[in-house]
C-alpha cells in the first residue's frame, strides 16, 4: 500500500498545442479511493495512464510512495489495471487470465493455484475458471478483470472507466462491489470516469479536470456544498445546478427582481461588476404565489421519489446581456426539485424563492467562486 | 484557466517538436528492414533500369557510355512494335474484361448455398494456387494436333472435324495463351468479387424485394452498384497481372518465329534472352514501367487502398 | 422439398464448374503415370495401357535438367525468401499497426506500390544490379528478389491481423509485468498467429511459383528452380512429355493445400482494405 503523488505532472501529445495534463499537482492518500472526473478530453485517462506508465511523462515527476516512478517501465511500477473493455486474454481461460502476472513473477504453482481460487471466491468465478473470455457475459468478463487486479495485491489499483460497457442495473449493483471491495482490501485506488454520480457515490475524494486541468479535488460534500468555480458547480450533480448571470449593485446581485445580498468578503474579491448565481434545483422555495421569482411550469419530470420542475420565468431572469451562442441553455429555464408525487402540472404559475445558504455566487471573469 | 504566456507557449512547442521527432526517430528501426528490402531490390532496379535506358550496353555488358536516345529509338524503330502494341492491348483488355464477366457469374454462383458449395471454392483456388508456367504447358501438351488430349476431346465431341494445330500459328496461338490467361485470372478475380458480394447487407436485400424489384431489378440496381469498389480492385489489379505475364505467353507461343503472337512484356524478354540487349530493354521496360506507374496512380485514385488507415 | 431440389440442382452445375477447373489437372495427373512411348503416341489415349509410377523416379536423372538441384533450388530459394520477407514485414506490421507517426501512411503507401511493381518490368533492372554486386545466378539474388516483391502482402496481412488486437490486451501485459518482448512473445504472437501463417503460406507460394525473374537472373542450370526447369523437358521435336506432369504433380499438390487454408484472409491481404 502506498501514496500516490502527481508533482507537476504534465504530458503533451504531439499536434496538439494544449497539453493534454497540464502541471498536475495531487495527492492521494494511501488506501484512498479516488475518482478522476470530467468530460472527455479533460486529460483523466491519461493522468492515470502516466500513472500506470503506459503513458509518458514529459513534466514533472509521479511518486508512489517513497519511489519516483516517472521514467520506470509498467512491469516495474507494481500497479494493477481494469481497462474499460476489460483487455483481458482472449486466448488464456479465465483462470491463465487472473494468474498471469503471478505466472510472469514465477510463483510456484501451488501457491498461484490458491490465490487464483481465493480471487475467484470473492468475485463469484469460481465455476467459469476454466472457460476462455468469448464465453463469458459482459458482467463475468467485468469481474475477470478485476479478479485478474486484485489476485496481484498491488500497490495501487488504475480503473479505467470500467462500469461503462454494463448495463444500467449491472453498472449499480457492480458500483457498489467494487467500492466495497476496495475498504476491504484497503487498496490505494485511482479511478476514472465520466459519470459524476459515479464518481460521488464511490469516491473518498473526487478530482475534477477541465482541459488537462486539475479544477478541484475534495470529498465529494466538499464538491458539490463548495464547488471552487463554475465549471465544477455545473459539472457536479444532477440535473445541473442552475446557474444565472447577474448585476451587482449596490444592495448585491439582481436575478429576475429578486436581490441576492453580498458580503464585504465577496464584493472585495469580485473583479468586475457581473457575477453567476448558482443554485441548485433542490435550493429553491416553491410557492403558489407571493413574494418570488414569476415563473411557469413548463415540463414535469416525475421519478416518483423526486419530481423535476422546468419552469420559464416570465420576467427577464439574467440581468446581465448573454450571449447569443448559450441561446440554448439561455437562463430563462430554472429546473427545481419537489417533493415526489406533487400536485404541480404544466402550465401551473408559481413563486421561486432561493433558499439562504442554497446560493452560491461566482466571479463572472473569472469563474471562482465568491469567498463565502 | 489561466492563459498561457509566450513563454510557456514556446515551452509547449519544444515540447511537441521533441515529441514528434522521438515518434519518427523510434519508427526507424521497425521499418529498417523493410525500407532496406525495398530500396535495394525495388527502387535501386528502377533507377537502375532507367540508367541503363540511356547507356550503350554490349552483349557481354561492357559499359560503352552515353547513348541518349538511342535505345528508346531502336525500340520504337522495331518493325514488329505496332503489332505488339495492338497485342498487348488486345490481350489486357481481352483477358481482364473476360476475367471479369466469368468471375461475376462465377462469385454470384459461390455465394448461394448448396450442398458441395465449401469443396467447389476450394476446387476454384486450384489454378491460382498453382504455378501459371507449369498450368500453361498443360494446355501446350493438350493443344498438340498430335498427340494433344484436348484436341483429341474436340474432335471426339464433334466441336473440331480434325486436331488443328493450335500452337503452330500466332493469331490461334495468341487466342489459346489468352483463353488460358483468362482461366489463371478468374479464380482471383472471383474471389475479389465475392467479397464485395457478401459485404452486401442481407436487409438491404430483403427491403429491395419488399419494394418490389425482381431478381433480374434487384441484381442490377442494387447489388451491382454496391460491387463497383470490388470491381474496381479486381480490374486494376488483373490489369497490372496480365500486362506483366509471361509465363503464359512464353511457353504457349515462345516457340512461333517471329513476334506476331508477343506483347511488349514477352517481346522484353526476347530481346534480353535471344538478343541479349539489356540497354534496349531496358528502355522498352522503362516505357512498360511508365504503364505501370500509370495503372497504379489510377488505382490509387479511384480505389483509395487503406482508407481505414486514416 | 421443391427448394431442396433446387440446391441439388445446384450442386450438378457446381460439378460441372469444378470439372472446368480441375480439366487441366487431371490430364497432368494422368500424364504423370504415361510411359515416354504412350505419351508421344498418335493419336492418344485418354488413359494409359501401362501405368507408369516410375516416371516419378527416372525424372531425377535426365541428361536435360538436374532435377534433384532444381528441387533444392526452390525450396532453398522459397524458404530463404519467405524467411527474409517474413523478417522485415513483422517488425514493420506491428509498428504501423501499433503506433501513429508522420511517415507512415507515405511508408504503407510505398508497401502498397511494390505490391503492385512485380519483378517481370523490373527484370533488367535486377539483373543488372546483381551483375555489378556479383551476385547474379545466385540463390541469394532469388532470395532477395522473392522477399522484396512479396514484403507487401506479409505487411498488409499481419499489419491489419495486429491492429484487431485492442492495445489495451498488450497494455494489460505490461501492467502484468510483462518485458516488451514478454508480452510480444507470450500474448500478441499467439493472438496474431493466423495472420503470420497466412503471410508465410503466401509468401511461400508466391516463391514457389516465381518465373520470370528466375529465367533471367538465373542461367546456370543447377541453380534453376522447378519452374524453369520444367521447360527444359519440352524440346523443339521432342518432349519428355510425362516428366513435365512428374514435376507439375510435385509443384502443385502441395502448394495448393497449403493455398486452401489461407483462402479466407487472401483478399483482404492483396487488395490492402480495397475491399471490405
Amino acid at each position: 500500500m502506498a501514496t500516490v503523488t502527481f508533482d507537476g505532472a504534465s504530458r503533451y501529445y504531439a499536434g496538439n498545442d494544449k497539453p493534454a495534463v497540464d502541471q498536475l499537482d495531487l495527492e492521494v492518500e494511501d488506501g484512498e479511493f479516488l475518482v478522476l472526473v470530467g468530460p472527455s478530453g479533460c486529460g483523466k485517462s491519461t493522468t492515470l495512464r502516466m500513472l500506470a506508465g503506459l503513458e509518458g511523462v514529459d513534466e514533472g515527476a509521479i511518486r508512489i510512495g517513497e519511489r519516483e516512478v516517472t521514467n520506470l517501465p509498467p512491469k516495474d511500477r507494481d500497479i494493477a489495471m481494469v481497462f474499460q473493455n476489460y483487455a483481458l486474454y482472449p486466448h488464456m481461460t479465465v483462470a491463465d487470465n487472473i494468474g498471469f502476472h503471478l505466472k510472469i513473477k514465477k510463483m510456484p504453482k501451488a501457491e498461484r493455484a490458491e490465490r487464483i481460487q481465493e480471487a475467484a471466491k470473492l468475485l463469484d468465478l469460481e465455476p467459469y475458471l476454466e472457460r476462455k473470455p468469448a464465453k463469458l457475459s459482459g458482467g463475468q468478463r467485468q469481474r475477470v478483470a478485476m479478479g485478474r487486479a486484485i489476485v496481484r495485491r498491488p500497490q495501487v489499483f488504475c480503473m479505467d472507466e470500467p462500469l461503462s460497457n454494463l448495463d444500467a442495473k449491472l453498472r449499480v449493483q457492480t458500483r457498489t462491489q467494487i467500492a466495497s471491495l476496495q475498504r476491504r482490501l484497503g487498496v490505494t485506488t485511482i479511478y476514472v470516469t465520466h459519470d459524476q454520480v459515479e464518481a460521488m457515490t464511490m469516491g473518498d475524494r473526487v478530482a475534477v479536470l477541465k482541459d488537462g486541468v486539475l479544477q478541484q479535488c475534495d470529498t465529494p460534500i466538499g464538491l458539490f456544498g463548495k464547488p471552487k468555480n463554475l465549471f465544477v458547480a455545473g459539472f457536479i450533480g444532477s440535473p445541473a445546478m442552475n446557474l444565472i448571470p447577474a448585476k451587482v449593485n449596490g444592495e448585491g446581485a439582481l436575478i429576475g427582481g429578486q436581490t441576492i445580498p453580498l458580503t464585504p468578503a465577496q464584493r472585495s474579491a469580485l473583479t468586475g461588476t457581473n457575477v453567476v448565481v448558482g443554485v441548485r434545483p433542490e435550493g429553491w422555495t416553491l410557492k403558489s404565489d407571493g413574494e418570488g421569482i414569476p415563473a411557469m411550469v413548463e415540463v414535469v419530470e416525475e421519478l416518483g421519489s423526486d419530481q423535476f420542475l422546468y419552469c420559464s420565468t416570465s420576467a427577464e431572469l439574467a440581468s446581465v446581456d448573454t450571449e447569443p451562442a448559450d441561446e440554448a441553455e439561455a437562463p430563462h429555464t430554472v429546473t427545481v426539485r419537489a417533493p415526489g408525487m406533487s400536485a404541480f402540472q404544466r402550465g401551473e404559475k408559481v413563486a421561486l424563492v432561493p433558499q439562504p445558504g442554497a446560493v452560491h455566487l461566482f466571479d463572472a471573469e473569472s469563474g471562482d467562486r465568491l469567498p463565502d | 484557466m489561466t492563459a498561457p504566456t509566450t513563454a510557456r507557449r514556446s515551452r509547449n512547442q519544444a515540447l511537441r517538436r521533441r515529441a514528434r521527432r522521438q515518434t519518427t526517430l523510434h519508427a526507424l528501426p521497425w521499418l529498417a528492414p523493410a525500407l532496406i528490402l525495398i530500396g535495394g531490390v525495388v527502387l535501386f532496379p528502377v533507377g537502375y533500369m532507367i540508367y541503363t535506358s540511356f547507356r550503350d550496353l554490349t552483349r557481354f555488358g561492357t559499359d560503352r557510355g552515353w547513348a541518349g536516345w538511342e535505345n528508346y529509338e531502336r525500340v520504337l524503330d522495331l518493325g514488329h512494335l505496332p503489332r505488339v502494341l495492338v497485342n498487348t492491348g488486345v490481350w489486357v483488355v481481352g483477358v481482364v474484361a473476360l476475367s471479369i464477366g466469368f468471375g461475376l457469374v462465377l462469385a454470384q454462383f459461390l455465394n448461394k448455398r448448396f450442398p458441395g458449395r465449401k469443396i467447389l471454392r476450394m476446387v476454384v483456388i486450384v489454378p491460382w494456387a498453382a504455378s501459371v508456367v507449369m498450368t500453361s504447358t498443360i494446355f501446350v501438351y493438350g493443344l498438340d494436333p498430335f498427340y494433344g488430349i484436348i484436341n483429341k476431346f474436340l474432335v471426339d465431341v464433334g466441336i473440331l472435324d480434325a486436331p488443328f494445330g493450335f500452337l503452330k500459328s500466332p493469331l490461334p496461338g495468341f487466342l489459346s495463351a489468352m483463353a488460358v490467361a483468362v482461366f489463371v485470372s478468374v479464380p482471383f478475380t472471383t474471389f475479389v468479387l465475392l467479397a464485395g458480394l457478401q459485404t452486401v447487407p442481407h436487409d438491404v436485400l430483403e427491403a429491395a424485394q419488399i419494394d418490389g424489384a425482381n431478381r433480374t431489378q434487384t441484381y442490377w440496381r442494387v447489388v451491382f452498384p454496391m460491387l463497383r469498389g470490388a470491381l474496381a480492385v479486381a480490374t486494376i489489379i488483373n490489369v497490372i497481372n496480365v500486362f506483366n505475364n509471361l509465363p503464359i505467353l512464353k511457353t504457349m507461343t515462345g516457340a512461333i518465329p517471329g513476334y506476331d503472337a508477343d506483347t511488349t512484356t514477352s517481346l522484353m524478354f526476347k530481346i534480353i534472352q535471344s538478343d541479349r540487349q539489356i540497354d534496349t530493354a531496358s528502355a522498352l521496360s522503362v516505357l512498360n514501367f511508365v504503364v505501370v506507374v500509370v495503372v497504379i496512380g489510377i488505382y490509387l485514385r479511384v480505389v483509395r487502398p487503406m482508407r481505414q488507415e486514416d | 422439398m421443391a427448394r431442396e431440389k433446387k440446391r441439388w440442382g445446384l450442386t450438378i452445375v457446381g460439378t460441372v464448374v469444378a470439372l472446368v477447373f480441375l480439366f487441366p489437372y487431371l490430364i497432368m495427373l494422368v500424364g504423370a503415370f504415361k510411359p515416354r512411348r504412350e505419351i508421344l503416341q498418335v493419336p492418344p489415349a485418354y488413359l494409359p495401357d501401362n501405368w507408369e509410377p516410375g516416371n516419378f523416379l527416372t525424372m531425377w536423372d535426365t541428361p536435360e535438367t538436374p532435377l534433384p538441384f532444381n528441387l533444392l533450388s526452390t525450396v532453398v530459394i522459397s524458404l530463404g525468401g519467405t524467411a527474409l520477407a517474413l523478417l522485415a514485414a513483422l517488425p514493420a506490421a506491428y509498428y504501423t499497426a501499433r503506433h501513429r507517426f508522420r511517415l507512415r501512411l507515405p511508408f504503407l503507401l510505398l508497401v502498397l506500390v511494390t505490391q503492385m511493381l512485380q519483378p517481370t518490368v523490373l527484370a533488367s533492372g535486377l539483373f543488372r544490379e546483381f551483375v555489378e554486386l556479383g551476385i547474379n545466378d545466385t540463390w541469394l539474388a532469388m532470395i532477395l528478389v522473392n522477399a522484396a516483391f512479396n514484403l507487401s502482402f506479409a505487411v498488409w496481412i499481419m499489419h491489419s491481423f495486429f491492429a484487431s488486437v485492442p492495445n489495451e490486451i498488450e497494455e494489460a501485459a505490461w501492467l502484468d509485468g510483462c518485458s516488451k518482448g514478454q508480452s510480444l512473445r507470450r500474448i500478441m504472437l499467439p493472438l496474431v498467429w493466423p495472420g503470420i501463417v497466412t503471410a508465410v503460406i503466401f509468401t511461400f507460394i508466391a516463391c514457389w511459383n516465381e518465373f520470370a525473374a528466375s529465367l533471367i537472373l538465373l542461367p546456370t542450370d543447377v541453380n534453376q528452380p522447378l519452374t524453369v526447369a520444367l521447360t527444359r523437358f519440352i524440346g523443339q521435336y521432342e518432349s519428355a512429355w510425362q516428366y513435365v506432369f512428374a514435376v507439375s504433380i510435385i509443384g502443385i499438390l502441395p502448394v495448393v493445400a497449403l493455398f486452401a487454408l489461407i483462402e479466407k484472409h487472401l483478399v483482404s491481404g492483396l487488395t490492402a482494405g480495397g475491399v471490405k
